[in-house]
C-alpha cells in the first residue's frame, strides 16, 4: 500500500510521470499477479499485462482514494480473468479445473512425504499461493482479496456481486480449512 | 468468477460471533494481527497470509518495461509534451544566453560525469549536442544525427593549418606553448604542426603567416603577434585609424570596411 502519499502519486501518475506510475505499478502489480495466480494461473501474467494495459487507458479519468484504485484494479483484473476463462471453456479438451490442477502441479504439493518436514520458515510466497489455491474457489479468492489485494469486505463484496456476509463466512471457513490443510500436510512453525 | 461452494444458502445463521476463531480470523483477514500475536492454533495460518503479502521477487516485476511501454502509449495520459519526461527538444530559436548556459550546463554534466556523462558517449539528445557543438565546440560532442561521410572516419579533422586559420592558430599555439596547456595536443594544434613541417618549426612557420585582414598593418609585422595581441587574443581588434573614418572627435566611427 502507498500510504498518505497515494493522492499525490495518482495525480503525477495522470500527468504523465513515470517515477509516480513506476510507484502505483511496483505496488500493485505483484498483488495483482499473485491473485491471478490463484483464480487463473494459466494465464496469469498475461492477464496482468492487460489489466495494466486497461487501467492505463483509463486512468486520467479515474477518481478516488486508494482503497478505490485498488477494487478498479482488481475488479478489471477479474473481469479480464472472466474473459479468458469464457475463451478457455469453449475449447473443448481444456477446463479452468485441468488448467489450475496442471498449474498447481508445478507449485511444491504439500501433501507429499517430504511437506511434511516443511517449516514454515521456509514457506515462500509461491507455497503460500499454492496452498491458498488448493481451498474452494470462492474461499480462495476472497482470501487473496482481502489479504493481498487489501481490499475491505464491502469491498470484496461488491467486487465478486455477493453480500458482505457471505464474504465473511468465505473468508472464515477458508482460513479455517487452511489451517486444517497446513495440519494434513504437516506445516510446522 | 467461479461457482462457489458455499453459497448464501449454506450460511448459517451467522454464528461467527459467538466462534472463538471469528476475531482472530477478523484480526488476521484485515492485517491487524502478525503471525507472533496470532493464537498458537492460528500461527501457522498467519505464517501463510504473511508470506502472500511478502515483498516482490523479481520474476514478478519483470514485466515493467511492459507496462512502462503502454504507459507511455496510453491515450488516457495528457499530451506528450506536458509529460514531465521524454519531452521534445525545443524548435524554436534560443536566446545566445541561454544556449551558453546550457553549454555550460553541458560541460560540467560533462566534467563532473567523470568520462561517463552523455556528452561524452554521444547520447545527448540532438538539441542539446548542437547546442554544446555549436557554442564550446567540445572534443567528443558529436551530434548523433550527422550521418558518417562515406569516406570519413568520423574522427575531428579540425581547420587547415594552411588556410585562413593558420594565423589564429599560431597565436592559440603561442599562448598554449607559454602557458603549458594540453591542448597543444588538440587536433587543430596537429594540423599546425605538419603544415609546418615539426614542431620544431612551428614558430618559423607562424612567423610567414600574414593576418588574413591585413596586408601589413603599419607597426605590425604580419605573422608576429603583438605582446598585446599574445595577451589579448581572444579580444575584438581595436579599430585601426589608418583604415577608418574617424571624425576627429573621438566617437571612432569606422566603416567596418576591410582591404
Amino acid at each position: 500500500m502507498i500510504g498518505k502519499d497515494f493522492a499525490a502519486v495518482l495525480a503525477a501518475a495522470q500527468h504523465g510521470d513515470e517515477a509516480a506510475f513506476a510507484t502505483l505499478w511496483h505496488d500493485g502489480q505483484p498483488a495483482l499477479l499473485r491473485y491471478l495466480t490463484v483464480i487463473n494461473p494459466d494465464a496469469a501474467e498475461d492477464i496482468a499485462a492487460e489489466t495494466w494495459a486497461q487501467v492505463v487507458r483509463g486512468l486520467a479519468k479515474f477518481r478516488g482514494d486508494e482503497q478505490n484504485w485498488r477494487a478498479w484494479l482488481f475488479t478489471t483484473a477479474r473481469r479480464r480473468a472472466i474473459d479468458q476463462a469464457r475463451q478457455l471453456m469453449r475449447r473443448p479438451t481444456t477446463s479452468l479445473e485441468t488448467q489450475s490442477d496442471l498449474a498447481l502441479a508445478e507449485l511444491p504439493d504439500l501433501r507429499s512425504p517430504d511437506a511434511a518436514d516443511l517449516a514454515l520458515a521456509n514457506l515462500g510466497t509461491r507455497a503460500a499461493i499454492a496452498v491458498v489455491a488448493q481451498l474452494p474457489p470462492l474461499q480462495a479468492e476472497v482470501i487473496m482479496l482481502r489479504v493481498v489485494a487489501g481490499l475491505d469486505t464491502e469491498t470484496v463484496a461488491q467486487l465478486l456481486g455477493r453480500s458482505p456476509g457471505a464474504i465473511r463466512v468465505a473468508a472464515h471457513r477458508g482460513l479455517h480449512r487452511l489451517a486444517g490443510l497446513l495440519a494434513e500436510a504437516g506445516v510446522t512453525r | 468468477m467461479t461457482e462457489p461452494r458455499d453459497s448464501d444458502s449454506e450460511m448459517p445463521s451467522f454464528p461467527w460471533p459467538t466462534r472463538p476463531d471469528a476475531r482472530a480470523f477478523d484480526a488476521l483477514l484485515s492485517g491487524a494481527c502478525q503471525p507472533e500475536e496470532a493464537p498458537a492454533d492460528l500461527r501457522v495460518v498467519a505464517e501463510v497470509l504473511a508470506a502472500l503479502q511478502a515483498p516482490a521477487d523479481r520474476r514478478e516485476v519483470a514485466s515493467w518495461g511492459q507496462a512502462l511501454a503502454a504507459y507511455r502509449a496510453g491515450p488516457g495520459l495528457p499530451e506528450a509534451s506536458s509529460r514531465s519526461r521524454w519531452r521534445r527538444p525545443r524548435l524554436i530559436p534560443v536566446p545566445l544566453g541561454t544556449r551558453l548556459a546550457a553549454a555550460a550546463g553541458v560541460a560540467v554534466v560533462a566534467v563532473l560525469g567523470g568520462g561517463v556523462a552523455a556528452a561524452y558517449t554521444g547520447h545527448l539528445p540532438v538539441a542539446l549536442q548542437r547546442v554544446a557543438h555549436d557554442t564550446i565546440a567540445a572534443p567528443g560532442v558529436r551530434e548523433t544525427r550527422a550521418a558518417p561521410t562515406p569516406g570519413g572516419s568520423g574522427r575531428p579533422v579540425g581547420p587547415q593549418a594552411t588556410g585562413s586559420a593558420a594565423y589564429g592558430l599560431c597565436n592559440a599555439y603561442q599562448h598554449a606553448k607559454e602557458h603549458g596547456s594540453a591542448s597543444q595536443k588538440s587536433v587543430a594544434f596537429r594540423n599546425l604542426v605538419i603544415a609546418a613541417g615539426g614542431r620544431d618549426h612551428v614558430t618559423a612557420y607562424c612567423a610567414t603567416v600574414q593576418h588574413p585582414g591585413a596586408a601589413n598593418p603599419p607597426g605590425h609585422r604580419a605573422g608576429q603577434p603583438s605582446p598585446s595581441a599574445h595577451a589579448s587574443h581572444h579580444k575584438k581588434p581595436a579599430p585601426t585609424p589608418s583604415h577608418g573614418h574617424g571624425n576627429g572627435n573621438g566617437n571612432g566611427n569606422g566603416n567596418g570596411k576591410k582591404p
